[in-house]
């Protein structure tokens, strides 16, 4: 069963009093809106938190006040930036294996804009099944980001688009011959957060970016320079 | 295609604690040893593991995984994903990369799932079977680390007085037939209160005060007195009913079910027993030799039962947890 991105929410909260469960589900109550989707449709709700209100999770609580009352949820630790990228790959696995169909994935933490303010922030993608698309490739280890592509010369398809945490070099200059087609933000919102990634898959829905059958390479390095990609057909 | 439970590994801390032990050391510590409560989760308990100080989940994690894999006789490098679990791991961000380079998985993904606990073990269950069954990997090991006793739960606490540390790693591989023929996993937030975590000003701990800037978590409430009799009415009416629910789904019932294995078989799970028609035979747990170990009783259960050739081939197990949250993950796991 092939899955899609159905619609990505996103928002962020500067004031003193905010709080990872309620940006948290701002963030699914906007995703839900611009998806068309009620929060009884979600299934599964999976949560990665780089900042937490509670020192053993915060999505039971996200999952309650979002009345999320058909679904199940847990969250994910040591997500990182190179866990963000699992988490679709998890959401692909259950959407085909069946086992959920409607599932919304939170990513929490901080960002800094402009190296000026910090505050919490969250977005969250809701993940569906569909006619097509889905996962296509995924790749987890400790490599040199020449070698991350390396293997992915011998794929029958040049990716589309090109989207990084950070500023790679170099430049995987074999498949993207402008500029355009490597989409980040990352000297938008801060560096550190792994919401580059999904902040940055917001921003190109929202210009229409892509178009069905394109294919998506995601790299993101993490802790111990762990690094991950993934290639996702839209 | 099937899924199977290639091996079970298990390790088991340091720390022998026996009845008499924690009788000696611990109840005249807390105000509420003689509580009914009390009692009751304890009930059946014989001994309990604690880690010792310099057993870290890292540590434990990467001995249960060497058992799992020797008795599997498979290289560390064939593992594609690791699933892992704690209650409270050694660092804020968590351990798998830790773990990954002191197992040498050097060519396993990893995730750690959160906030689940004592049903963390069927989530992963699920997990697995949901990856190996789309064919995003082909060889995963699910690692438990229990550490409830030493640093997640206060002693004075209700569960405190019943828990136990353990590790436990599971490996699954695509098989010809087995899995999951039914599973269930729902979240009932509206009940996260009853699990408090808030920071307490003076705890009874597993280790003594020397030890407290290591066991920094070990100064939260895992559950206390006044809530036990809404638990023990979600364990009746909640749970219960998603299992009967199953049961029926699938048409089976307990005389077609060959085993059934609950997170802790104390006196909670002896009601479900009756209730889903299983006798005391077919019910198997540890309770009794490792105390409430969280997400790893039902691995560790089913570790036991392995090593006493107690399955068959095309055995029906109902598998029942039910975790902080409310997280209730069931299943029925054929063999």
């Amino acid at each position: 069963m092939p899955s899609k991105i159905l619609s990505v929410g996103f928002e962020e909260d500067s004031s003193s009093e905010a709080t990872m469960t309620e940006t948290t589900v701002r963030a699914i109550e906007s995703c839900l809106e611009k998806g068309g989707k009620n929060s009884k449709e979600i299934d599964l709700l999976i949560h990665m938190g780089a900042k937490s209100d509670h020192v053993l999770g915060d999505v039971t609580q996200i999952q309650d006040k979002v009345k999320a009352t058909n679904a199940a949820s847990f969250q994910l630790k040591d997500i990182d930036k190179v866990g963000l990228l699992s988490t679709f790959v998890q959401a692909h696995s259950y959407i085909e294996s069946k086992q959920h169909c409607n599932i919304v994935v939170t990513y929490g933490g901080e960002i800094n804009r402009s190296n000026e303010s910090v505050s919490l922030a969250a977005s969250a993608l809701f993940l569906t099944k569909s006619e097509r698309g889905g996962l296509v490739f995924h790749r987890y280890g400790k490599h040199s980001l020449s070698k991350e592509f390396s293997p992915l010369e011998n794929l029958p398809f040049t990716p589309n688009w090109i989207i990084t945490f950070c500023q790679p070099k170099p430049l995987p200059q074999k498949w993207i011959a402008d500029k355009e087609h490597h989409l980040n933000d990352f000297y938008e919102i801060s560096f550190k957060s792994p919401m580059q990634i999904t902040y940055t898959l917001m921003k190109a829905l929202e210009k229409k970016h892509f178009t069905r059958g394109d294919k998506l390479f995601i790299w993101a390095e993490g802790s111990k320079k762990h690094t991950a990609s993934i290639v996702w057909e839209w | 295609m099937g899924i199977k439970i290639i091996s079970i590994g298990g390790y088991k801390p340091k720390v022998h604690v026996t009845n008499e032990i924690w009788s000696e050391k611990f109840a005249p510590l807390l105000e509420i040893a003689g509580n009914k409560f009390t009692r009751h989760a304890s009930k059946g308990v014989c001994e309990r593991y604690y880690a010792a100080p310099e057993e870290t989940v890292v540590s434990m994690a990467t001995e249960a995984i060497a058992d799992c894999l020797k008795k599997a006789d498979v290289p560390a490098e064939k593992i594609d994903l690791l699933i892992h679990l704690t209650n409270i791991p050694d660092e804020l961000s968590g351990d798998i990369s830790e773990i990954l380079e002191s197992a040498n998985l050097s060519n396993a993904f990893a995730h750690e799932i959160y906030d689940v606990a004592c049903a963390g073990a069927i989530i992963a269950f699920q997990q697995a079977a949901a990856f190996l069954s789309s064919g995003t990997y082909e060889n995963i090991i699910v690692s438990c680390v229990s550490n409830v006793a030493t640093r997640g739960g206060n002693m004075g606490d209700v569960f405190g007085c019943a828990a136990g540390d353990i590790a436990v790693a599971m490996l699954f591989s695509k098989g010809e037939t087995g899995g999951f023929l039914i599973s269930e996993h729902k979240t009932f937030g509206q009940y996260s209160h009853i699990f408090e975590f808030g920071p307490v000003k003076e705890g009874v701990m597993a280790w003594p005060l020397e030890h407290k800037d290591k066991y920094w978590a070990n100064q939260f409430h895992f559950l206390r007195p006044q809530y036990m009799e809404e638990l023990y009415g979600i364990t009746r009416n909640v749970i219960s009913k998603m299992v009967l629910e199953m049961m029926d789904k699938a048409n089976l019932n307990g005389e077609k079910i060959e085993w059934l294995i609950t997170h802790q078989p104390g006196e909670m799970a002896k009601d479900w027993r009756e209730l889903f028609g299983f006798t005391e035979e077919k019910h198997l747990g540890t309770f009794k030799e490792i105390a409430n170990c969280a997400m790893s009783n039902i691995p560790y259960t089913m570790m036991r039962a392995m090593d006493e050739n107690k399955f068959s081939p095309g055995d029906k197990i109902l598998l029942v947890t039910a975790g902080r949250g409310i997280h209730v993950a069931l299943g029925i796991w054929e063999w």
